[in-house]
């Protein structure tokens, strides 16, 4: 199968096999062939190395993540963008990253700000968004890998600001400074497969030093009550 | 001694301008060596020595002694404790 998708404002050519991954990129679909900016070309040997490396023997399950894999290289090298591990939402017109290690409850939290601020809010991405750089502003953009729940649209918003989650019994944030929160960037980051990419990754995190994002360190239980500090100190701070 | 395979050293500059040097794993290495190595100017130094490989720590005190203003004890305690650091995190090898 071989269809166009924009993706993170690129339109790219993907061919791959399976009908699991042209349900996930579905969304993401755009009908036009005659301007494309790259092309990712999925063979049986990638699927195989997948699986190998995955332990998952089902090549359906696996494709989405080849995918994955090379499109995060291409941004890396090519584009100035990387793929982020975060619940990600646009809110008056500005774009949030709450990143967390997996099961602290970044979902549960930008799910609770869904609550109260109704539609207001509009996801980007529950899972990994895509977050680039463009003359010289950061933005953020959904991707094809939206989590378990689906949750994301294929829109662009400009980045504002890096929450990390820390689960706690009570809610408190504070905002930190760049060297501070790095080791929080780096680790939910997609791993460079080499030097040359994690060159390059550093080279884009260097510079979101100099874009005007803020940083911040929440910590919260699992209640509604916790999306009110993140209005009143994030959003409208 | 040298620095292993997949590690990357890289200058930061704060708001202030003021640099500090960190030392990330990339490839299969980031599946073990998790997080970020943070070194001051000497121990960039150190590390950058180690990128190339050296005999021993006497050769890099030795170049250190021409680059720093600074009495040998020290300069082969600071020596010997970045290596220390570096071999407990798995940077380095030998």
């Amino acid at each position: 199968m071989k269809n166009v998708y924009k993706i993170a404002g690129l339109n790219i050519l993907i061919e791959y096999f399976y009908n699991e991954t042209s349900i996930l990129l579905n969304k993401f679909k755009v009908e036009d062939f005659s301007n494309i900016d790259f092309e990712i070309i999925i063979t049986k040997l990638d699927i195989e190395k997948q699986m190998e490396l995955t332990k998952i023997n089902e090549p359906s399950f696996v494709e989405n993540q080849c995918i994955l894999d090379k499109l995060s290289s291409i941004l890396l090298s090519k584009y100035q963008g990387f793929i982020f591990h975060g619940s990600s939402i646009c809110y008056d017109n500005n774009g949030y990253v709450f990143t967390a290690p997996s099961g602290t409850g970044k979902s549960t939290h930008v799910n609770n700000l869904v609550k109260v601020l109704k539609d207001k809010i509009k996801y980007v991405n529950d899972d990994k968004p895509i977050i680039k750089i463009e003359k010289n502003a950061l933005y953020l953009y959904g991707s094809p890998w939206e989590g378990k729940h689906f949750l994301g649209n294929n829109i662009k918003a400009k980045l504002k600001a890096f929450i990390f989650i820390i689960r706690d019994k009570c809610n408190s944030i504070k905002e930190v400074d760049f060297f501070e929160f790095l080791p929080k960037i780096l680790s939910q980051s997609q791993k460079p497969k080499n030097s040359t990419e994690g060159q390059k990754l550093l080279d884009i995190i260097s510079a979101i030093n100099n874009l005007g994002v803020k940083f911040y360190v929440l910590k919260c239980n699992k209640d509604v009550s916790s999306a009110k500090l993140t209005i009143d100190r994030v959003f409208k701070g | 001694m040298k620095v292993k395979e997949n590690f990357i050293l890289r200058e930061m500059k704060n708001a202030n301008g003021e640099s500090s040097y960190i030392v990330i794993a990339v490839g299969k290495t980031a599946e073990k060596f998790k997080g970020y190595l943070t070194l001051n100017e000497t121990g960039a130094f150190i590390y950058k020595m180690l990128e190339k490989g050296v005999y021993n720590v006497g050769e890099i005190v030795d170049s250190m002694k021409t680059e720093y203003d600074a009495p040998i004890e020290i300069i082969e305690k600071d020596v010997l404790n970045i290596i220390k650091i570096l071999k407990d995190s798995g940077v380095i090898d030998g």
